[in-house]
């Protein structure tokens, strides 16, 4: 009975072709966009979970009460707390702890070939006990005792060396040699340690200096990892720890406290976001989760619709079948076989499309998922993503066919004269307004991105780039040198410094301030910048009242410039210019004012920001080009480079750059969205033409008939075309006040932003109706312009 | 063998009932070939339909076996229907995905006969149509004849009490007709009882009784005097 009704399915399938291949192409385009949005979700709530004891690790956190209204959260704890865990807390069966942010890069160098490495960490001995690593060659014994050993990863093993089995050999590592102790697997894409490259942390202590500070109560550097006897009272260990922590950091204020959290939670803790450790987006995730749905339900919603709207050709099928005597059940089980091969070939399909998107697929999620065809998470959400189209899509419309009664089938009755076109436009309506929301959405979201990328924020930043001091206790001579020597340079305009980038100057400074007026409980927190003289006219910045820093000024040293938001915000009284100001420690005035300008992302409102000149913290040198000559200042400015840093790479990039890497996860966001809006336009319209092609097959009778009585052409394409047209409309006005509302919030994370314009619907509406009569016009214009003689001598 | 008793069916148009079927009481003994006769619109379609238990009756009563079916829910009519009743189509209704001996063999796995039961009996219906080497074909490479033939296999292959043919010629040329007619008379000479249905009056003359419906009103009942078909 089962071989029977497959190969009947199969023969079915073959007969109608032309839905097979609509329904197939739909579906396999849904499930393989399903599958990669469900890895993704997958990946994203698996993180971490692959070590043995990871059910029973906790990552300490501190936080940190600096006001009664504001409590700093951190990812990481003081280096001692490693060992008192161990030693004091008796649930604590191991610790171990991980830092990395000594230094932002390492430059790695091996027979001349240099380059940066930012991904590593020092470990303490523990950390091969707790984590898992798979070791390709070598172990991680003896890693603390051999200070200038390292472990690197496959990839970083063949970056340096060009081949993995390395174990032995050297490189350079700034300005000391060190040897791969053990070469392991790359890391997989849901650790949250992506580390290439792990030294021993005894390295790091080996510093005389280095070792004070890390061993410090007070600073706060080293993540430290807990695994915890299975059913240990984990509000019993914060409170030990909390308290531990408080009796060595002989602190008479109580305001640490260290809470032990799931290494499961750890991976969505964006307020704890660490540079050691990958952090995601659980919304990211949720929402990435929920599109992967969305098509799948767009390409169910094809299916059953078009297996509905051809149940009229099954009629006498199914009604002889009954009459023969065939129950419900077999009908069933045969017309769910069909579905059951439709999906199967589709996602046969879908796994093919599936690998040929993946590399682009883990290069725009930068991922490096593998999935190979033996890969069972592979299968695991294949066999979901097939089990939830099965749901959706082969079962209503097995069930429909098999309620029906032969009797009417006899009474010349068929399926379509029955309920279901209702239903079958309400899909339609549905799939529809799923896809008018989604084209809504997009063009709000590429309105936004151009308004950000077009808005004038203040301060000029074409034609400039900037590049990276490292520091050392001579930089401040370095970053002047270098500045000296580009000044005869043809193609430089002008150079500037500051401590940190123009586009991002996301630091906040609080509890020195100080100024003539100044409430006793006001304790204002703003954002600081150290710049030099040459900053402004660089930036094009414009003053609202007073003047710039002066070159060789000494007291300006000791003064500020304030943006118009800090006078605001501090209610500096008048004249501003010329009052005294205290700041870090320095006792100086206030000289200009400048206009506000976006120094934050535009997420952010411009906040209140104090400028003074501090040249020992300025790290960032901007150089402004000659347009047209960018490549000979590049070339000066290398020149200038290698004089100061012969063994290091020189890194620059364009403030253009930096301002849109500052929106690159918007971007990518947007850019997925947009792919998102175009797949489900282009499922829907597969969909709405072959409900076309249908709909017009049943009417080729009427539409013969109304020829011979003189219909015109384009009357019958309007008359064909209508209905599905008003469909749409319908659904858009379903949509747009969702995706109003929708997109409304996402604006809301803008602190400027655009509003929403009644021309975005009317757009989309033009868009979604206008592809919909393409669609549904082409079979429309055939079936009018066919000759009326030949539809009609078939009856 | 079937009792019907004052069978009454019609139709709601509108405010309006039109009816279809009026005060029909009538016997079929075991044996009998009857024919069904009548214009177009008399009611002899859904007579057959209701005979068949694919439909139900208004008001009235039918016996088959002294079985009552007109109590019965659809799930025991279908029963009944399944195992005592074959069933012959003006328009053959062949399922055209299916080959004709698939065609023929499926009522059988409706039925759950064994595989290698199936396949004997379908082989001796075969052999006995002729139609042994079209067994792989599907209905569409057949002419009318043919098709009807397969049609009539299906029918009678799980060995129904009563087969029922509503104008099993009507979409033939008459020799084919005859052959199908002739065919008819055949199985009835071996035991069979059938109810035909046909606007033909020579192929009515095949039969053993005629009964003339006409506006749902039974017209005419009679035996035929003289057996078997004229030649």
């Amino acid at each position: 009975m089962f071989t029977n009704n497959l190969k009947i399915a199969y023969r079915n399938l073959l007969r109608r072709r032309s839905f097979t291949a609509i329904n197939v192409a739909g579906l396999s385009l849904g499930m393989a966009a399903a599958i990669l949005a469900f890895l993704w979700v997958e990946n994203e709530y698996g993180f971490d979970q692959y070590h043995p004891v990871a059910e029973q690790t906790y990552r300490l956190n501190t936080d940190l009460r600096v006001s009664a209204d504001e409590v700093w959260h951190w990812a990481t704890t003081p280096l001692p707390l490693v060992k008192v865990v161990q030693e004091e807390v008796p649930e604590a069966m191991n610790a171990t702890t991980m830092t990395a942010n000594m230094w932002p890069v390492v430059n790695l160098e091996r027979k001349g070939q240099k380059m940066r490495c930012e991904k590593y960490g020092f470990v303490d001995g523990n950390w091969f006990e707790m984590f898992s690593y798979q070791f390709l060659d070598g172990t991680a014994e003896g890693f603390q005792q051999n200070l200038h050993s390292a472990i690197l990863t496959q990839k970083l093993a063949e970056k340096i060396f060009g081949k993995a089995d390395v174990v032995g050999e050297s490189f350079r590592l700034d300005t000391l040699d060190f040897t791969v102790q053990a070469v392991v697997e790359n890391r997989p894409a849901n650790s949250s340690f992506d580390q290439e490259m792990l030294l021993p942390l005894s390295f790091l202590l080996s510093n005389e200096q280095r070792r004070q500070d890390a061993e410090s109560w007070n600073n706060f550097n080293f993540l430290t990892l807990v695994q915890l006897r299975p059913g240990s009272d984990l509000a019993a260990v914060n409170e030990k720890l909390t308290t531990l922590t408080r009796k060595y950091k002989e602190a008479e204020d109580d305001n640490v406290s260290i809470l032990a959290q799931p290494l499961s939670e750890v991976h969505f803790d964006e307020t704890r976001a660490h540079l050691a450790m990958l952090t995601g987006s659980q919304k990211s995730a949720n929402v990435v989760g929920i599109i992967g749905l969305v098509i799948l339900f767009l390409a169910c919603v094809n299916y059953v619709s078009l297996t509905t709207a051809q149940a009229g050709m099954r009629t006498k099928e199914v009604g002889v079948r009954k009459i023969i005597g065939a129950g419900g059940q077999q009908i069933f089980k045969l017309l769910f076989s069909e579905n059951l091969i439709t999906a199967l070939v589709s996602l046969a399909l879908a796994i093919g499309f599936v690998q040929l998107a993946l590399p682009y697929f883990n290069e725009f999620a930068e991922q490096n998922f593998d999935l190979g065809l033996t890969n069972p998470m592979l299968w695991m959400v294949a066999g979901g993503t097939l089990g939830t189209t099965l749901l959706l899509s082969g079962v209503y419309p097995a069930l429909f066919l098999t309620d029906f009664s032969p009797g009417q089938f006899l009474r010349g009755q068929n399926f379509l004269k029955m309920k279901n076109t209702a239903f079958r436009k309400g899909l339609v309506v549905a799939q529809f307004a799923i896809t008018t929301g989604l084209i809504i959405g997009a063009i709000v979201i590429y309105q936004q991105q151009e308004y950000i990328r077009h808005k004038d924020l203040g301060y000029d930043r074409s034609q400039v780039f900037e590049f990276n001091v490292p520091y050392s206790k001579t930089r401040q001579d370095a970053v002047k040198a270098i500045q000296q020597s580009l000044t005869t340079v043809p193609s430089v305009v002008a150079t500037a410094a500051s401590n940190m980038s123009v586009v991002n100057m996301n630091s906040t400074h609080s509890g020195s301030i100080d100024y003539e007026g100044k409430p006793d409980d006001f304790e204002p927190v703003v954002y600081q910048a150290s710049v030099d003289a040459s900053f402004s006219e660089l930036m094009q910045l414009k003053m609202a009242d007073g003047r710039w820093f002066q070159p060789d000024n000494e007291a300006d040293m000791q003064n500020v410039v304030l943006n118009e938001a800090a006078v605001r915000f501090m209610k500096i009284p008048e004249p501003v210019v010329g009052q005294k100001f205290s700041f870090q420690g320095k006792d100086g005035q206030v000289v200009g004012i400048v206009k506000d300008f976006h120094y934050l992302s535009l997420r952010s409102k411009i906040a209140p920001l104090v400028l003074q000149v501090y040249p020992p913290s300025n790290s960032t040198v901007y150089v402004k080009t000659t347009a047209g000559k960018a490549s000979e200042a590049i070339a000066a400015a290398e020149k200038a480079w290698e004089a100061r840093y012969p063994n290091m790479p020189f890194e620059y990039r364009f403030l253009d750059d930096a301002f849109n890497q500052m929106y690159k996860t918007e971007d990518k966001n947007a850019a997925l969205f947009k792919l998102l809006a175009g797949l489900a336009v282009f499922i829907s319209c597969l969909g709405l033409f072959g409900l076309a092609v249908f709909s017009t097959q049943q009417r080729v009778k009427e539409i013969g008939v109304r020829k011979v009585l003189g219909a015109s052409v384009p009357s019958l394409v309007g008359l064909l075309s209508k209905d599905f047209v008003t469909l749409v409309i319908l659904s858009l006005v379903i949509a747009a006040p969702l995706a109003w509302y929708f997109m409304d919030k996402w604006l809301q994370d803008f602190a400027y932003r655009i509003d929403i314009q009644w021309t975005v619907f009317a757009l989309a509406g033009m868009a979604a109706v206008g592809v919909a009569f393409l669609t549904v016009s082409f079979q429309s214009i055939k079936a009018a312009l066919a000759n009326p003689v030949k539809s009609l001598r078939s009856e | 063998m079937i009792k019907l008793n004052n069978i009454e069916r019609h139709y709601n148009t509108g405010s309006n009932k039109t009816w279809v079927l009026r005060n029909i009481t009538f016997n079929v003994n075991k044996g009998e070939f009857l024919t069904i006769m009548g214009p177009s619109g008399s009611g002899k379609s859904t007579l057959m339909n209701i005979i068949g238990m694919l439909d139900k009756p208004d008001n009235g009563e039918y016996f088959f076996h002294d079985e009552p079916v007109h109590t019965f829910n659809e799930k025991r009519r279908t029963e009944l229907h399944k195992h005592s009743i074959g069933f012959v189509f003006q328009a053959y209704h062949l399922i055209d995905e299916l080959t004709v001996y698939e065609n023929i063999e499926m009522p059988l796995l409706y039925k759950g006969v064994s595989k290698s039961d199936r396949q004997s009996l379908v082989a001796d219906i075969l052999d006995r149509f002729n139609i042994v080497g079209k067994k792989d074909l599907f209905p569409s490479q057949l002419s009318g004849g043919q098709q009807q033939l397969v049609g009539i296999a299906r029918a009678i292959i799980g060995k129904p009490k009563l087969l029922l043919a509503d104008e099993p010629t009507g979409n033939l040329h008459t020799s084919q007709g005859e052959m199908i007619m002739s065919l008819l008379k055949e199985l009835h000479d071996e035991g069979m009882t059938i109810i035909q249905v046909t606007h033909n009056e020579k192929f009515a003359t095949y039969g053993t009784r005629i009964i003339q419906l006409e506006d749902g009103f039974v017209r005419r009942d009679e035996e035929m005097r003289d057996e078997g078909g004229t030649a």
